[in-house]
């Protein structure tokens, strides 16, 4: 797996986060270690191109989270306690998406795992980048 | 052993599920398997990989064994590993329904494999360790051999 940022801009400045490969748990933390850098340099608005993920494991969600985590300012999951994160995820679920990180692209199969988990719901999903940077405000 | 084939990573870390995730794939190539039976496959064999990793051996290298074979239309995958007992199917179902910050922590993975595997068969090793029994059923499009039972 790697990773490729790009900044754009669209209605206000968007970070794109793009995920080539196989996301699993052997590599979910590199997901959020780099959203973590991109914080700190201040990004405040994250478009996760997921349009080359070929397959995202439950780990794939817990990074995904963290993100939206780390977007609006709360410490990320602590990995250490290992996969107890689930009803960790965040207080604004209940009233929809969040407005943080959306998602590009997802592939059937990785939109169905989020599915499966409940957390579709969660990320606003596009299926093409203007439309998806233009969301941002 | 008919067309089963087997890997045995001695210490087995997370590092090896791409490695797992191919062999599955290339142990399956020659057969008509259909695309998103496999992946329903491959994504359980990784959710239940990586628990033996984290749960079973507490983060630390050990043994992960992985039989592909099929059964008429079944594709089946035999998991072996020498961590203490532990049966999956007795990980209580998260209520995805419920919102988030309700949920009862943990299960995502095994949650994911109930709904992508036909089936989960779990039995101890003697000694120490577990065997899975993973059954995708309809994954063939032409029924194939057996999976001998040893």
């Amino acid at each position: 797996m790697f990773l490729t940022v790009e900044q754009r801009q669209g209605a206000a400045p968007v970070t794109v986060l793009a995920i080539n490969g196989a996301l699993d748990a052997s590599n979910f933390e590199e997901v959020i270690n780099k959203a973590r850098e991109l914080v700190q340099a201040g990004t405040q608005r994250l478009l996760l191109d997921l349009s080359d993920v070929s397959f995202m494991s439950s780990s794939g969600i817990v990074a995904l989270h963290s993100l939206v985590l780390l977007m609006r300012g709360d410490p990320p999951h602590d990995l250490s306690a290992g996969w107890d994160v689930f009803h960790q995820i965040g207080h604004d679920v209940r009233s929809g998406r969040q407005p943080y990180v959306k998602l590009l692209n997802p592939s059937p199969r990785v939109f169905d795992t989020l599915q499966k988990a409940g957390m579709d719901a969660f990320f606003e999903t596009f299926t093409d980048l203007p439309t998806a940077l233009a969301s941002f405000s | 052993m008919g067309e089963e084939t087997t890997l045995r990573i001695p210490s087995a870390t997370l590092k090896d599920l791409a490695r797992i995730r191919r062999f599955i794939e290339t142990s399956t190539a020659d057969w008509p398997v259909q695309t998103d039976a496999l992946y329903d496959l491959l994504l359980s064999v990784t959710e239940l990989v990586t628990n033996t990793i984290v749960h079973g051996y507490r983060g630390k290298p050990g043994p992960v064994e992985v039989q592909v074979g099929r059964s008429g239309t079944a594709l089946v995958v035999r998991l072996r590993d020498s961590a203490p007992p532990y049966d999956p199917n007795t990980a209580p179902i998260p209520d995805v329904t419920l919102p988030l910050e309700l949920r009862q922590p943990g299960g995502l993975g095994i949650y994911l494999c109930r709904h992508y595997l036909d089936s989960m068969q779990h039995r101890s090793l003697p000694g120490q360790g577990n065997e899975l029994v993973l059954r995708k059923e309809g994954a063939l499009t032409v029924e194939g051999n057996h999976v001998s039972d040893s």
